[in-house]
């Protein structure tokens, strides 16, 4: 007798939660960006603006996490009782550090507003130190808040170690062509970011292929989970073509020709945007997981 | 101490939600959002002609090792001196992490409407008067009482026992050391303590 297995969605992670991943991935990287930005003495707007803009995404993601998700969030006080362990305990450490350290390695990038020139002259002998440790902190958050999808050994489709790594690429790819249609960089610098765009796209798609080959060769619940996903016209349309192949094609053909196109910054900026969200979206909504039955 | 474990015999479940109705009115579960610490799963299995119905009865495995546990970043999911898993309501975050890490569908999320209607219903005797994540507590305070959880007294069927894991003369130990009974998702390495026979 045939005796198939109940699948069901779970029912613990809503949009919200991917909400909070892909802004919280993209403020983090934006910051880490900023610092090196600022580790290799570019110009102060640059560092300026691209560690508030980090700011901005990350408080986002700190609010849809308040508001949307958490059901007591004044108890995340509580929270540094199981940092050894939790995930959601280090997501919030990450973000306290990200936004403490980020503000006082921002400031003395604004010496130039009278209400913030003592301040910042006061901060800048400490500037380095700031954004070092708030450059951690944002590069470490993709990783853990993707490990909050993946530590689950019961949904087999976020089960992985791929999640928290392509959540990490695709924050910092999506940061960079953020930057770079910001800032609109010219000669040498944009070739630069058009080969980062173009490196990190590449292994995004090679990190794609893993996922696909883990859910293709994985248990049950992480095919059926895919399945569902390749089902859904707006994942296939927004992650693998906008968010992946238009951007690697893209950044490839203006990185080996060496030509600049106005919109192309933009465009990849837009499109790993959404590509991107799609990524977390779509994987949150399709986590199923089987009642343990036993027949 | 004694180690209290369960052995649900799916045989002879006849899937009259008789534990999951006692359960809520000793726990004040939310019923009236559909619900439960104990759930009893109607599956049908095969296909015409071979087919076959089953009902499987769920609770919290109050597992040896458990994945809600470690994940909770207030530890307001915790281990007793008996090693029952418990939630503690004041420290609860409501992340529902440990809902996404619990293998076995155990938990669900109390919310500011069900602590609504709980006060409404139950007055000055609601259990429940802050939003947390909720899940099978063994019946704590009936076991404290020398009594049986309410969802074991009152299956018809006696389709559940309790007993002490480690006395080797209880019907429960007896059950799991032949074979006869045996945990769900062994390959998760939780060591749940409760067993089905099947």
């Amino acid at each position: 007798m045939a005796k198939p297995m109940q699948l069901e969605r779970q029912e613990a992670f809503e949009w919200p939660v991917a909400v909070y991943i892909f802004f919280g991935g993209f403020g983090g990287a934006l910051i880490t960006l900023s610092y090196i930005f600022n580790f290799f003495k570019a110009t102060g707007s640059m560092v300026g603006l691209a560690a508030l803009s980090g700011l901005v995404f990350f408080a986002i993601a700190g609010l849809f996490l308040v508001f949307f998700d958490l059901e007591r969030p004044i108890n995340a006080i509580y929270s540094l009782n199981n940092v050894s362990k939790s995930g959601i305990s280090w997501d919030i450490v990450l973000i306290v550090l990200n936004y403490v350290f980020g503000i006082l390695f921002v400031i003395p990038e604004f010496a130039n507003i009278s209400a913030l020139s003592g301040l910042a002259s006061a901060l800048a002998p400490y500037q380095v130190i700031f954004g070092a440790i708030a450059a951690i902190a944002g590069f470490m958050f993709p990783i853990i808040s993707g490990g909050l999808l993946s530590a689950p050994a019961s949904i087999p489709l976020w089960h992985t170690p791929a999640l928290p790594l392509l959540y990490l690429v695709t924050s910092f790819s999506l940061a960079i062509a953020f930057i770079g249609a910001v800032f609109g960089p010219e000669g040498a610098v944009y070739t630069a970011f058009m080969g980062a765009i173009l490196a990190l796209t590449a292994i995004t798609f090679g990190i794609s292929l893993a996922y696909l080959e883990h859910t293709h060769n994985g248990p049950i619940e992480a095919k059926e989970g895919m399945h569902r996903m390749l089902k859904t016209a707006r994942f296939v349309i927004l992650y693998p073509i906008v968010g992946v192949l238009f951007p690697l094609v893209l950044s490839a053909y203006l990185f080996f020709s060496g030509a600049s196109i106005t919109w192309a910054m933009p465009a990849l900026a837009i499109a790993l945007f959404f590509g991107g969200f799609a990524a977390r979206n779509c994987v949150v909504n399709n986590g199923i997981e089987t009642y343990p039955w036993p027949y | 101490m004694a180690r209290y474990g369960m052995v649900i015999d799916l045989r002879s479940c006849v899937g009259c939600q008789a534990c999951s109705a006692a359960c809520s009115i000793e726990n004040q579960t939310p019923y009236w959002s559909d619900k439960w610490r104990t759930k009893v799963k109607d599956i049908q299995v095969g296909h015409y002609p071979n087919t076959a119905r089953h009902f499987v009865p769920t609770i919290c495995m109050h597992c040896k090792e458990p994945a809600c546990m470690a994940v909770c970043p207030t530890k307001a999911t915790f281990k007793n001196d008996e090693g029952f898993v418990l939630v503690n309501y004041d420290t609860c975050l409501g992340c529902k992490a440990c809902m996404a890490a619990c293998p076995y569908g155990a938990r669900y999320v109390y919310s500011k409407e069900d602590v609504r209607k709980a006060q409404e219903i139950y007055g000055d005797s609601a259990q429940h008067n802050k939003v947390h994540i909720d899940k099978c507590t063994f019946c704590q305070d009936r076991i404290a009482r020398g009594m049986e959880p309410a969802c074991v007294t009152t299956c018809p069927t006696a389709s559940r026992i309790v007993g002490d894991l480690d006395d080797p003369n209880s019907e429960v130990a007896k059950d799991v050391a032949t074979g006869l009974a045996k945990p769900l998702r062994p390959d998760l390495d939780t060591e749940p303590r409760v067993y089905y026979i099947y």
